[in-house]
């Protein structure tokens, strides 16, 4: 049976190298599945976490247990600070992550401080901190003695209070039982040593009112003054980095177990947990449903490649039978077969599914690569199930065709040869049914895409279908290509007839003649081209959409704001001390626009409450422009408003107190143009009492629909952890007019970079060298970087890139093994054309006009499938990544280059599968052949 | 020799078989002449096959000469060889008789479309059809006809461009002894009316005497030449 089975292979090398190829294949992406997800899962939670950073500027998993007490008795600090290492010790002992540091304090409540020199008072808040010295330096003198009546302020408190170094201070509300207020002497001022001392999970800065003094100090004044109420609070940080996606619903089991016993207890990473999960299974979906026709795409070559060696070894198995073998024993037999190509499959295909998966891993866009890390991508253990159970799918595949081959007799082969001349596919217009029925399918889903983006927002999973519907819906149009290609070659033969060449009427009419084999193929080569120009227009779209908002929020290619100190100054009028802006000097940024750039001031600001028709509208945001300076810097938004961006500029500058107003401003209110509006902010910095607002009053020169950095929709979290639409309203005002009424406060700068080098980069260190602090820095390019750089989008890109090599690579070697096998299978039909009389150039003809019709008409319907199913399709699974509403709408990019890219690859393929062909013909035995007797 | 249509010279094949020389042919000589039918026989592997080859213009000999319509072919390019075989000669193969993607009315198209036929090739096909008694199974398909029919259809096909010369290769060879002898029959019928000339190969002892001449093929030498006066 082992030499019988080794036999076999080798009499079919050259097919059973395909056959193994697409096994190799197919599990390589089986394989890779899980370790993509690993690695993806991974990758997202690190980004979930690094994301979390970012936005809050502390750990993301902090464990902490906040309580205020009060004791009958004075309290020992030492057994607080026990009880507080009881709470991390078990935090530690249960949560699977590793402990970074823990940070705990111990405090009296803000108690009231009195100043020598200065009549104002103010809170102060009593601090131990163990260890906190080590992790603190003394700017100016020195640190408190133990046991002594002496504290570290830190610099923060410093600012906040203006208490002084050497300076005593006293706490009235903290007598011994003499009565004597305590007094503390500041010994010095203290700052962090180290900014990414991961000591201070809390960062000190934030504690503006804190007094640091020695814990046998602090016990003193506890016993002396008989002080029972404290506060303390123990925060332990876990290294996020070294948490595992497998450890997640772990985590979240301990962290709610602990809630669950203990009231205090709090912790940063539930709700980034919670959006990590979700996040999951939204790229589990995406996962399975891109892979899922990729392996249906693989299993479908394998099908085809047995059944072209089957088809090949009809008369052995005939052999077979004659000589006794039962039809279970060639089942059997080429389970066998089946069974060591899987084996060897499997052991070829673990380091190409890795590859592959590190591919994937690498994608930031359709077929684009970049080398980063893939560190969260590793062997995991399901890999090896995986492989296992791909080489059984492989086994069942390879044995269906084997099952009606089995009982194949000679008669039956021929009344097979004898059936119709159109497949059961045709005959019943299955595929045409198929096209209406998916098409369908795909029309409901785009007619609910505005749902579909909301129940995304909401927080539902993604739906399948949506994706295996387009699928789907190309899958039935590569079907359908089978018939229209037909119908095409009839009709070319038809219109010729009379007058075709013999090779042309000889190829003409194999193209017409039933072969489920060639159907296969072009069902390859159109799908394959299909799904490529869909992916590369989605990922097109959803790249170009995005940038698009990127841009938009930011409002223009740079923004950066510089930080504004407040001065002080006494007011006479009510008697207090008023903080006032004073406008540094604009003209440091010249530096700037030197480089070629334009670029403009801009007052924002968000607490504006707006009155039209006597209706207020609070929160609204104010943006006072230069109007003619904003034209040249601000990014253009032309087509999202109903007249020209510079319409809206003009009206404005013909009006100083003017006021352009959004859509949802004139939704609300019913505010029209030529209407006045009056709106109200803060005149200065201190409070924001009724005192200081100040009202204006304004005429209304244009309502917008969208605007230069304004975010008209907004999505906010309701109670439920869902997130919900809200929509914010923007007047846009004179820059000149608004300082005259409200004076000056910190602006935006607004730089277009537009055809200069000028980035990010340059004018960070611009204003570096130029000794400017910049509160922040937005730049449109950096920001479009990090989108893109968001798992979701890489996943799916690389998803789609790996798919679209794959199949390349299937469709390559499927035509490959379809022509060549086909024309040695008529190597003998092609002998007897040249005993005719036909020349070899005739023969090659007739080959090449069966690839023109078969090849080259798949690849014709490829493109048009591919931009008509991007055309209906592109913008519902693309709503699945930019679900949220936006100023600029969704629309759908069809990249032409792209497109002519894919073509160009799947044209060089087939243009080289003709030539390979003319090669294989010209040293075939055709030459040999057309003698009679060796036919 | 003005009735000669075929004439071969000192006819001498030999092929390379493990390194050394085989010669399949001896020197042999061969006259057709127009309207007979003539018949090489011999037993298998005495080279019949390959003088049929190399008559036929299909082969090229080692040595020798053969004159087709008074062209020596063997000295003739590889095109105009082509040409002979395209125009002027038809073919009866042993078992690949057809085709298989064409029926009988395309596989007979097919040939006249090959030998650019100038006259009405629908009627012609008809023509042929109806001379071997295929006129009604024109639209099947090979696999839909028996051997015998499919041997008919060749032979329809063989003669459709109206070639100077058929040959035929075992002809009856996978044919049963009565359809083998309606083959035969529908060969003389052909000469007769058509005025065809036609030389095959057998080995059936039974077909003999319905040949014009027969020659006995030996070891790559004629050992007979016989002629049938009935």
């Amino acid at each position: 049976m082992i030499t019988l089975l080794i036999g076999k292979i080798k009499n079919r090398k050259l097919l059973n190298l395909c056959l193994l190829f697409g096994i190799v294949l197919f599990i390589s992406v089986a394989i890779c599945t899980p370790m993509f997800e690993y690695g993806s899962y991974n990758r997202l939670l690190q980004s979930d976490f690094d994301d979390y950073i970012e936005k809050n500027n502390r750990e993301p998993i902090v464990l902490s247990h906040m309580e205020q007490i009060k004791t009958d008795s004075p309290l020992l600090i030492e057994s607080c600070m026990t009880q507080m290492q009881d709470y991390s010790d078990i935090w530690e002992k249960y949560l699977p992550a590793e402990k970074k540091s823990t940070l705990k304090l111990f405090k009296l409540p803000d108690t009231k401080y009195e100043r020598e020199y200065d009549v104002n008072t103010g809170m102060v808040g009593i601090y131990v901190i163990p260890d906190a010295m080590s992790h603190l330096e003394i700017l100016s003198g020195e640190m408190y003695g133990e046991n002594e009546y002496e504290c570290v302020i830190l610099q923060s408190t410093m600012d906040y209070t203006g208490i002084l170094s050497d300076e005593t201070i006293t706490l009235p509300n903290i007598k011994d039982k003499m009565g004597t207020a305590t007094k503390l002497k500041v010994t010095g001022i203290a700052e962090v040593k180290d900014v990414y001392d991961e000591f201070w999970i809390t960062d000190p800065n934030t504690l503006n009112n804190a007094v640091l003094v020695s814990e046998s100090l602090l016990q003193k004044l506890i016993t002396n003054c008989n002080l029972v109420n404290y506060e303390y609070s123990v925060e332990t940080s876990f290294d996020y980095r070294g948490i595992d996606c497998r450890d997640v619903e772990d985590i979240k089991y301990y962290l709610e177990e602990f809630g669950s016993k203990d009231k205090y207890f709090e912790n940063s990473c539930t709700d980034t947990l919670i959006e990590y999960s979700f996040g999951q299974k939204e790229i589990e979906v995406i996962i399975r449903v891109v892979e899922m026709p990729m392996l249906a795409l693989l299993l479908f070559f394998i099908y085809t490649v047995t059944g072209q060696i089957l088809s090949l070894e009809t008369a052995e198995i005939a052999l077979l039978r004659s000589r006794g073998y039962y039809r279970k024993d060639i089942i059997l037999l080429y389970g066998r077969q089946a069974a060591v190509l899987s084996v060897i499959g499997i052991v070829i295909s673990i380091p190409i599914g890795m590859l592959m998966c590190v591919m994937a891993a690498m994608a930031d866009g359709f077929m684009t690569f970049t080398l980063h890390s893939i560190a969260s991508y590793r062997i995991v253990y399901p890999m090896f199930i995986y492989a296992l159970i791909a080489a059984v799918c492989v086994i069942a595949v390879m044995i269906i065709p084997v099952i009606g081959y089995s009982d194949n007799d000679v008669v039956g082969n021929r009344k097979n040869k004898m059936g119709s001349n159109k497949s059961f596919i045709q005959k019943y217009y299955i595929d045409v049914i198929l096209v209406v029925v998916t098409g369908y399918l795909m029309y409901n889903y785009v007619k609910q895409t505005e749902l579909l983006a909301a129940d995304i927002v909401s927080g539902k999973s993604i739906d399948g279908m949506m994706f295996l519907g387009v699928s789907f819906f190309i899958f039935s149009c590569a079907v359908l290509s089978v018939r229209l290609t037909k119908y095409a070659i009839t009709l070319v033969y038809r219109i010729g007839n009379k007058k075709w060449a013999p090779n042309l009427y000889a190829s003409f009419l194999e193209l017409q003649s039933k072969n489920t084999k060639r159907d296969f193929i072009c069902i390859f080569i159109v799908f394959t081209l299909s799904s490529s120009i869909f992916q590369a227009n989605l990922a097109s779209t959803i790249n170009t959409n995005s940038d698009m908002r990127v841009t938009y929020d930011d409002g223009a290619d740079i923004v950066i704001m510089e930080k504004w100190i407040p001065e002080k100054k006494a007011d006479p009028v009510n008697k207090k001390m008023v903080r006032y802006y004073v406008e540094p000097d604009y003209s440091r940024f010249e530096g700037i626009r030197d480089d070629g750039c334009s670029m403009t001031r801009v007052i924002r600001d968000n607490s504006v409450t707006v009155r039209a028709n006597s209706i207020p509208l609070t929160e609204c945001e104010e943006m006072a422009i230069n109007t003619k300076e904003f034209g040249e810097s601000a990014i253009p938004i032309d087509g999202l408003n109903s007249e020209h961006y510079y319409n809206y500029l003009n009206a404005l500058a013909g009006t100083v107190d003017g006021v352009l107003i959004s859509r949802s401003i004139a939704d609300y209110t019913g505010a029209l143009v030529g209407e006045r509006i009056v709106y109200e902010k803060l005149s200065d910095l201190d409070g924001n009492s009724e005192d200081n607002k100040v009202t204006m009053s304004a005429v209304i020169v244009g309502i917008f629909d969208a605007w230069p950095g304004y975010k008209r929709y907004e999505y906010k979290r309701d109670d439920n952890g869902a997130e919900k639409l809200h929509e914010n309203h923007l007047i846009v005002t004179n820059y000149a007019n608004d300082v005259n009424c409200f004076g000056i406060v910190p602006y935006e700068i607004w730089v277009n970079t537009d055809k200069t080098k000028t980035d990010g980069e340059f004018v960070r260190e611009y204003c570096e060298e130029a000794g400017i602090t910049l509160d922040y820095i937005k730049d449109a390019k950096e920001d479009i970087a990090i989108t893109r750089n968001s798992s979701k989008f890489q996943i799916t890109n690389g998803l789609f890139s790996l798919e679209f090599v794959v199949s390349i690579l299937a469709c390559t070697v499927g035509m490959l093994i379809y022509w060549i096998s086909s024309m040695k299978q008529r190597e003998m039909l092609f002998g007897i054309y040249r005993a005719m009389g036909m020349s070899m150039k005739e023969v090659v003809g007739i080959i090449v006009n069966e690839q023109i019709f078969a090849s080259v008409t798949s690849w014709l319907f490829g493109g048009l499938f591919g931009i008509l199913t991007s055309v209906f399709g592109v913008k519902l699974l693309a709503t699945v990544y930019l679900p949220y509403k936006h100023s600029v709408p969704l629309n759908t990019v069809i990249d032409y280059a792209d497109i002519v890219k894919l073509l160009a690859i799947v044209m060089a393929i087939i243009i080289l599968c003709i030539y390979i062909m003319k090669k294989l013909m010209q040293s075939s035995n055709m030459a040999q052949a057309i003698k009679m007797g060796e036919d | 020799m003005s009735d000669s249509i075929l004439y071969a010279r000192g006819i001498r094949r030999s092929f390379l078989s493990s390194g050394k020389e085989i010669e399949v042919l001896k020197g042999i000589d061969i006259n057709v002449q127009k309207g007979k039918l003539v018949i090489l026989k011999g037993r298998s592997g005495s080279g019949k096959t390959t003088l049929l080859n190399i008559l036929s213009a299909l082969d090229m000999p080692t040595g020798g000469q053969v004159f087709f319509d008074e062209t020596d072919i063997t000295n003739v390019s590889e095109k105009e060889r082509e040409l002979v075989r395209r125009k002027k000669i038809g073919f009866v193969f042993q078992s690949v008789a057809l085709v298989p993607i064409m029926n009988a009315y395309q596989n007979i198209d097919f040939v006249l479309r090959m030998a650019e036929y100038e006259g009405d090739r629908d009627e012609r096909i008809k023509h042929v059809l109806g001379l071997v008694g295929l006129e009604e199974r024109m639209l099947h398909m090979p696999l839909q006809l028996s051997g015998g029919e499919r041997q008919r259809v060749a032979i329809a096909r063989a003669m459709a461009h109206k070639p100077m010369i058929i040959f035929a290769d075992e002809p009856t060879g996978a044919l049963d002894t009565a359809a083998g002898l309606n083959v035969m029959r529908l060969f003389k019928e052909l000469i007769r009316v058509e005025n065809m000339t036609i030389v095959m190969t057998t080995h059936d002892q039974n077909l003999m005497q319905m040949g014009d001449v027969v020659y006995e093929i030996e070891d790559g030498e004629i050992i007979g030449r016989s002629e049938n006066t009935n």
